[in-house]
């Protein structure tokens, strides 16, 4: 039988074309194919889709196997078809528009999903327009982050007031909590010194965009004292600077004193163009440009005038006058010395001078421990467990007539040349007579001890002796012996420590073996120091700057400023009350 | 009713007719108006739905008892219709004049039904649409084949076949495809005789499938629902549902003619002669509107409106008098009149020019009087005017070098001819030798002339080509020496890719080219190797006649080109008679040997010049470029133009091809002879001093230039709203960011203007109203984009880097 | 043909940006403070505000990019001028930090800093690198015209799978229903497509035994491997079109942020002076 299709093609602005088409078929397959009558080139279209079959002039459409067909919207299988009926194949509609009893039928067929164009498609289910990233709300967001962290969190508990410097407190140690937002805005660790209330950013920092002033330092340093006297050396005064324009804080966990020699070069490179009144000496560095050595010297043990002498190594060598005896090279003999109980013994330096709790310096020599082994001071071989008292003339006098008296008033003395009034068996009465005898003896005996051999010499032997009118002087013998005077540091402005340098032998500084008096001053020259020292910038020897030895600020003179409390900042003795 | 014989009988109901007769009914003379459609203006009636009918040229005053202002078709012809209507005016239908007979002073106008009017006067208002030609062969009179297409809108779904190739049927078949299936049948193997706007619709159309064309197709018979083609193929059935045959019509000159008519001479272009009162040599017989040479509606309508005046013997001054006043206001005063006749009888290029011809041409003019040593226009400029002398003399320094070289030019003739040919900047300065008056013409109304008069272009040419020769080929040679080189000189023209002369040809012939330019190419290894571009103002095919050798390269037009063809033996004897000269051009012909030497070893240079030429680059003078070895494709040239001219962007970076890392954007080449300029209808498209294109305020956005740029470098669009702020943009993303428009936003979009926006003609102005040169280029951050004049980019040391 | 930034006038900027820098270092050198070379001594003033100076420029760029038709250099000039004095802006604020580092602002302002100036550094190489690969890539077709051809492609796979077995038909009509060129950021920087149909689709048509349609499935294949070499293409041009703008999106976020840094230290450095 025949079937007339109507083609529809719509055009754009409603328009339409139909074309009809004959088919004369028994069953009409609809799909894909090429073979379909209703040819439906879609490729939504399966290859055979439907088919429609006509029996006994009803008209029916039937899906072909896994195939999708819809009839007035409902998915169906074999159903009949009456006239107005659409069926849905793919993107078709099939209107069914005559179906009549003649067997003749009438479908209309409508691409009405046609595929979009392949272009527009592609180009709006890819994207490939670049640069969808919205960089402005990321940099809102990272510009925010920082603002808030490195600001605003830091500035807020900078608000909160600081816990001020905490020396021995409890608690831990602020400095090791560094990651705490306020050390955001610290420019640099802190020195060693400060660290410990290095979080108390007020400490220091009393009010913002000021700098840091002195008072703020004075609180805790007050008396740090001149460097030079500023009435004698204005320039040398520091007026004006402030402590930090020396003592730069937030540069890394050291000391925050300037160390360079080069700050001191500034003013003592030439120096007696800054200060031709001082008799100080230029110098730049301790290797190259330092004058040698000048002890402080004591030029007259009498009244024990102290004054800076000549260069250490000059010639003559520049000689103490100490008033006293005592040659070193004799002690320190390789042969040894004598010693009255333990024979011939050695000596070294070590026997004498030992150093203080510190072991920088020296301590002074005492006779008692030092010499008395060796020098006790007998008198008396009738006498011998009697000495004359050391560094007590005075006393000297009364304590040999003593002995002498009660001798004098017992009797029993055994010296042969003595009269027997003396050498009587003890427990012997005396008449009155008798008595006066014997104590003339004894004032004689005395006086004949005191200027012999055991008084006046054994003194001599170390002592100088002077004399004075018969019966004078502190001995009441007509002699005394002259005080001794050493001056305590021969280089007192200089920093030495002999613990540092405990593995050279002393000797290789002090040339006392060879020294016969003690008016040798057994200091090196710098020469000597030179032999392992060098300036700051030495490479092959030990690099020692100024303040190696030389403090800058100098305890014998007054506070460097006065000390102003600063608004906010109390001395550290009222914080560290509880 | 034939027995009645009017006082005038109009034949056709254009614009000057209907004017005429609406004249006459207001006078109350018996008059007819014969229209052999069965409505009103049927030309204008014919135009596409829609179309906007403008109404230049501006400054002339319309006098008509029927108004007529710029519109949509449809309003102007129903507001005709009804004034026609209100005038009472005698209009026949249907009434096709075949013939016009005069006894005794009286006409009798012969109609297709056999009728017979009766007239004193006859006023002929049929203009040049003549009447179709029909399909010859057998069949075309069926009922499916059709001769005119009213509304392209009232076909759907139909399959048409269009024939013809011409703007007619172009136009016909893009507006049909629209909602049908349409076949375009094209006697010849491309669109040749199409503006350019219509070839760019007609191509894509194909391209796109949108349209399909057989070419070098002829009907042989049309039968019920097909057409019959041969084909280069054989015959090909095509079954269709309509066909529209768009072929053209037979002027009426035949007709006219027949009336006793005469034309001038036998040119298609020519036209009847008339007198100032629009007779024609057959008194009675007046000529208005196309016909006598005013195309326009408003002068068509004019004309209509005087000639039954002068018909009724009434003295009647032209409508632009006053206008031609105020023009000649600076000339003491004069009469109008005697002003024209001393034009006429001074100046030999415009001697015979019709009166109103004239008129016109001096209306569009303007008047300059300047003093002695006034600069009329100086070397460079890029103006395109055209100057005559009415008074005094005026001195050329054609001499770059040394201005103290001048030629005098003496009352009468004319300069700045140059510039108008090449399109490109003077080539000359132009001083008042003595106090001056000067008539300067526009480009537009000069070109028209050439067109349309003959005796113009004549003139014109000989004298161009004399100063052409003088100043690119013999500069200094006296006019005298260069007679006889002249006179057997000829001027050539040339379409795009045409070849001038190939190598290997004989022939010693030079070309001086005038206008265009074009490319040297010799066949190296089977491949051409272009090895120079030659823009206008150089002369080629020296070297054979040189060298007596056959021409050692192939010279084609870049795009249209006009050179200057100089028979070989005249220059050689010019030559001869020159050695200054002599000298010259044989150092001239070393180079070119030396260049081409450099060039065949470095073919990618000449490959590079192959590829902007076939972009068009050659016609333009000043190019935008992109280095694609440079260009990051951050589209900152685009967002640069957007934001310095009102939000949209003149050109496109991603669009258009590339070539050895050389881009050539979509975007204007400022060609030598704008094409968009060639169908401006407010002529509101202008090349600045500087030699930009550029589109000023008087846009009507009828899109004539878009279609017209084969570049496409000119959008029709309307500014966004809302204008990007950086600061707003930057910081919080508000507003549209640089370059994009405002995205559409629902919650304002209640209280913005609907309707669309009028869109206006866009295109690159180069930026000539802002210091500092291009944005594209100056917003560049890589320097890849680049301003190139054709000339300089070409020359081969820059290509060399 | 045009010169690269780097050269642009002849290396100007290069030698500006050469002069700074090793004055700053000379200054440097020859400058010895008695505490450690920082920001404090008059050279770290110095060198601070010149460092300053410069990042405050060098961010203008953003703004003068988007001014336009205005100034007397051109962008070419700025990128040119932005590119080398950010560099010696690495140098001139490492010497103002004296080499110091620390959990701090100070230091946080470096880091943002050097990471505005590598990833600038990354950018600088994709602009000097990409537009040829990108011109390499494309053979001279614009994006339009791939997706042109690609469209032309669907149309003919169809076509030829019209009379295919409906299996095979289904691929084929999946491949050109769900072509899809770059995507999300991330898609387009991955440049490929794991799940591409048109892969699948020629695959699955490979892998299917012919049944007599041999020649039309060797078209199918042709046509297939031709789609997925253009596929290929569009997607490396989108990855390189998306890599040329994605820096920045390291690159301006930090250095905004680094501004903000910038701010910060400037007044904590004073705030606690």
């Amino acid at each position: 039988m025949r079937f007339i299709l109507r083609n529809i093609i719509r055009k754009s602005r409603g328009g339409a074309a139909v074309k009809e088409q004959i088919v004369d078929a028994e069953i009409l397959l609809a799909g894909r194919g090429n073979d379909c009558g209703v040819h439906l080139p879609d490729p939504r279209v399966l290859l055979h889709h439907a088919e429609f079959t006509l029996r006994k002039g009803e008209l029916y459409v039937a899906p072909a196997s896994g195939a999708d067909l819809r009839v007035n919207d409902n998915i169906t299988q074999m159903i009949r078809l009456a006239k107005g009926d659409v069926v849905k194949i793919g993107p078709y509609d099939l209107i069914v528009e005559v179906n009549n009893q003649q067997g003749e039928v009438v479908l209309s067929v409508e691409l009405v999903l046609p595929l979009d164009n392949d272009m527009t498609r592609i180009a709006a289910q890819s994207n490939i327009q670049t640069g969808h990233f919205s960089i402005r709300a990321l940099s809102w967001g990272l510009a925010l982050f920082v603002a808030v962290t490195f600001f605003t969190v830091p500035w807020v508990m900078s608000v909160f007031p600081d816990p001020g410097p905490q020396l021995n407190s409890q608690k831990t140690p602020l400095y090791l909590t560094t990651s705490t937002p306020t050390a955001f805005w610290s420019s640099g660790d802190i020195s060693t010194a400060h660290r410990f209330f290095g979080e108390a950013c007020k400490t220091c920092h009393v009010t913002p965009f000021i700098p840091v002033t002195d008072g703020a330092c004075l609180s805790c340093h007050k008396s740090t004292e001149h460097h030079a006297d500023p009435l004698k050396f204005q320039f040398a005064s520091f007026e004006g600077r402030a402590c930090q324009s020396c003592h730069k804080e937030h540069q890394g966990n050291r000391t925050i004193a300037l160390s360079h020699q080069e700050f001191c070069a500034e003013c003592h490179q030439d120096f007696n163009k800054n200060a031709p009144k001082s008799d100080l000496l230029a110098a730049s560095d301790f290797g190259t440009a330092h004058p040698d050595f000048k002890p402080t010297l004591v030029i007259d043990s009498a009244i024990h005038q102290v004054e800076r002498s000549q260069f250490i190594s000059a010639s003559p060598p520049p000689r103490e006058d100490s008033s006293l005896d005592f040659p070193h090279d004799r002690h320190l003999r390789v042969t040894g010395v004598r010693d009255p109980v333990r024979g011939n013994i050695k000596l070294d330096c070590k026997n004498c001078h030992e150093t203080d709790s510190s072991g920088a310096y020296m301590l002074p020599i005492s006779f008692d421990k030092h010499c008395h082994q060796c020098h006790a001071l007998k008198f008396d071989i009738y006498v011998p467990d009697r000495e004359l008292m050391h560094g007590k003339p005075k006393e000297m006098f009364k304590q040999v007539s003593d002995v002498y008296d009660a001798i004098a008033m017992r009797g029993g003395y055994e010296e042969p040349e003595s009269p027997p009034l003396i050498r009587r068996r003890p427990g012997v009465q005396l008449t009155e007579v008798e008595k006066k005898e014997a104590l003339d003896w004894a004032a004689s005996k005395t006086s004949a001890i005191l200027n012999g051999r055991f008084g006046k010499g054994q003194c001599d032997s170390c002592h100088k002796i002077f004399e004075t009118p018969a019966s004078g002087g502190p001995t009441g013998t007509g002699w005394g012996v002259e005080p001794v005077s050493v001056a305590n540091a021969w280089f007192p402005k200089s920093r030495f420590t002999h613990n540092a340098h405990r593995d050279t032998e002393c000797t290789t500084c002090h040339r006392a073996q060879t020294s016969t008096t003690s008016a040798d001053v057994l200091m090196p020259s710098i020469a000597t120091c030179r032999t392992c020292h060098g300036g700051e910038h030495a490479t092959n020897k030990v690099p020692s700057t100024c303040i190696s030895c030389h403090g800058f600020h100098r305890k014998e003179l007054d506070p460097m400023k006065q000390v102003v409390h600063a608004s906010g900042v109390q001395p550290m003795s009222t914080v560290t009350k509880p | 009713m034939s027995s009645e014989t009017f006082r005038v009988a109009i034949v056709g109901s254009g614009p000057g007719g209907l004017s005429a007769a609406a004249h006459a009914a207001k006078l109350g003379v018996s008059h007819v108006l014969l229209e052999r459609a069965d409505h009103l203006s049927d030309t204008i009636y014919k135009y596409q739905r829609g179309k906007f009918v403008m109404s230049t040229p501006d400054i002339l005053p319309l006098r008509s008892d029927v108004t007529f202002g710029a519109g949509k078709r449809e309003g102007i012809l129903a507001n005709w219709d009804s004034q026609i209507e209100e005038l009472k005016t005698n209009v026949r239908f249907n009434a096709e004049v075949v013939a016009i007979e005069k006894s005794q002073a009286i006409f009798k106008l012969r109609l297709a039904d056999g009728s017979v009017v009766e007239a004193e006067n006859v006023v002929l208002a049929i203009g040049l649409q003549g009447n179709l030609n029909k399909l010859s062969c057998p069949g075309s009179d069926l009922p499916i084949v059709q001769y005119q297409l009213d509304d392209p809108e009232q076909y759907e779904a139909e399959t048409i076949v269009v024939i013809g190739a011409g703007d007619a049927g172009v136009e016909n078949a893009v507006a049909l495809a629209k909602q049908n299936s349409v076949i375009i049948i094209n006697r010849e193997s491309e669109f040749a005789r199409v503006k350019q706007g219509n070839l760019t619709l007609i191509l894509n159309a194909i391209e796109k499938a949108d349209i399909q064309c057989y070419y070098n197709a002829e009907p042989v018979r049309v039968e019920a629902k097909a057409i019959i083609l041969t084909t280069a193929e054989g015959e090909a059935r095509v079954p269709c549902d309509r066909i529209i045959a768009r072929i053209g019509a037979a002027a009426p000159r035949k007709f006219v003619e027949s009336c006793g008519i005469i034309f001038p001479n036998a040119e298609r272009t020519s036209l009847p002669e008339v007198s100032s009162t629009y007779e024609s040599n057959v008194p009675g017989l007046y000529i208005i509107g196309a016909l006598g040479g005013y195309p326009l509606i408003k002068q068509a309508m004019n004309q209509g409106f005087e000639v039954i005046e002068y018909i009724l013997g009434n003295k009647l001054e032209p409508a632009d008098e006053p206008l031609l006043q105020k023009k000649f206001a600076g000339l003491g005063g004069a009469d109008v009149d005697a002003i024209i006749t001393e034009v006429r009888t001074a100046i030999p290029v415009f001697g015979n020019l019709n009166p109103l011809l004239l008129r016109e041409t001096l209306l569009e003019s303007d008047v300059h009087v300047i003093k002695k040593d006034g600069v009329v226009f100086k070397r460079n400029d890029y103006t395109s005017s055209f100057f005559t002398i009415m008074r005094g003399r005026v001195d050329i320094q054609f001499n770059a070098l040394d201005p103290t070289q001048v030629i005098t030019l003496p009352t009468g003739s004319f300069f700045g001819e140059m510039g108008l040919i090449s399109g490109r900047r003077r080539s000359a300065t132009a001083l008042a030798a003595t106090d001056c008056v000067l008539l300067e013409t526009p480009r537009r109304t000069m070109l028209k002339l050439i067109k349309s008069v003959d005796s113009v272009r004549r003139t014109l040419d000989q004298t161009a080509i004399m100063r052409q020769v003088q100043t690119h080929l013999a500069p200094g040679v006296s006019v005298a020496d260069l007679q006889a080189l002249v006179n057997t000189a000829e001027l050539k023209r040339f379409k795009p890719g045409d070849v001038i002369f190939n190598q290997g040809d004989k022939g010693e012939d030079m070309h001086l080219i005038r206008a265009g330019s074009c490319t040297v190419s010799m066949r190296v290894g089977g491949r051409d190797i272009v090895l120079s571009y030659v823009p206008s103002g150089n002369y080629v095919g020296e070297m054979a006649l040189l060298s007596d050798a056959p021409r050692s390269a192939t010279v084609k037009a870049a795009h249209a080109t006009e050179t200057i063809q100089i028979q070989g033996d005249a220059f050689r004897a010019l030559l001869n008679s020159q050695p200054s000269l002599k000298e010259k051009v044989e150092t001239k012909f070393r180079q070119r040997i030396m260049q081409n030497e450099q060039m065949q070893r470095r073919p990618e240079a000449g490959g590079i010049i192959q590829f902007l030429i076939e972009q068009g680059v050659g016609e333009g003078t000043d190019v935008l470029l992109i280095d694609e070895s440079l260009c990051v494709h951050c589209d900152n040239c685009e967002k640069a133009c957007a934001e310095t001219h009102e939000g949209i962007s003149r050109l496109n970076r991603e669009a258009g091809p590339s070539f050895a890392r050389i881009h050539v954007p979509t975007s204007c080449r400022h060609c030598e002879h704008p094409h968009c300029m060639a169908d401006c209808p407010p002529n509101a498209i202008h090349r600045a001093p500087d030699g930009e294109v550029f589109i000023d305020d008087s846009c009507i956005g009828c899109g004539n230039c878009e279609r017209n740029c084969p570049y496409g470098v000119i959008q029709m669009a309307s500014p966004p709203d809302a204008k990007f702020n950086l600061f707003s943009w930057l910081l919080f993303g508000k507003g549209p960011g640089p370059g994009d428009e405002m995205a559409f936003d629902e919650a304002n979009y209640a209280n913005q203007p609907h309707g669309e926006k009028q869109k206006r003609a866009v295109k690159c102005d180069m930026c000539k109203d802002i210091a500092g040169g291009a944005a594209c280029v100056r917003a560049c951050p890589t320097g890849a984009a680049m301003r190139v004049s054709p000339e300089e980019f070409m020359s081969v040391a820059l290509l060399g880097q | 043909m045009r010169q690269s930034i780097l050269v642009h006038r002849n290396h100007f900027f290069l030698k500006i940006a050469l002069l700074v820098s090793i004055l700053a270092i000379v200054a440097y050198v020859w400058h010895q403070p008695f505490e450690r070379p920082n920001g404090g001594t008059w050279l770290g003033y110095t060198l601070g505000v010149a460092a300053g100076g410069i990042m405050i420029w060098l961010s203008w760029f953003g703004v003068r990019k988007r001014q336009y038709g205005i100034g007397i250099l051109n962008l070419e000039d700025w990128l040119s001028g932005h590119v080398y004095l950010g560099l010696t802006l690495a140098v001139v604020a490492t010497l103002h930090a004296g080499f110091q580092f620390g959990t701090n602002i100070h230091t946080a302002l470096y880091i943002l800093m050097m990471i505005v100036i590598i990833s600038g550094l990354l950018g600088l190489y994709f602009y000097i690198r990409f537009p040829l690969l990108l011109t390499e890539n494309r053979r001279g077709m614009t994006t339009e015209i791939m997706v042109q051809q690609i469209a032309d492609l669907d149309r003919e796979l169809r076509q030829l799978a019209m009379n295919l077995d409906d299996a095979t038909n289904a691929v084929v009509l999946k491949a050109t229903q769900e072509t899809i060129v770059g995507g999300s950021v991330v898609q387009q920087l991955r440049g490929y497509d794991s799940s591409c149909a048109t892969a699948m689709a020629r695959l699955f048509v490979e892998r299917s035994e012919s049944n007599g349609e041999d020649a039309r499935r060797r078209q199918l294949l042709t046509r297939m491997v031709r789609k997925e070499e253009l596929l290929k293409r569009m997607r490396r041009d989108v990855q390189l079109r998306c890599l040329l703008k994605f820096w920045l999106v390291f690159h301006v976020p930090f250095s905004i942020a680094s501004l903000v840094a910038l701010l910060v230290h400037v007044v904590t450095v004073f705030y606690y002076w």
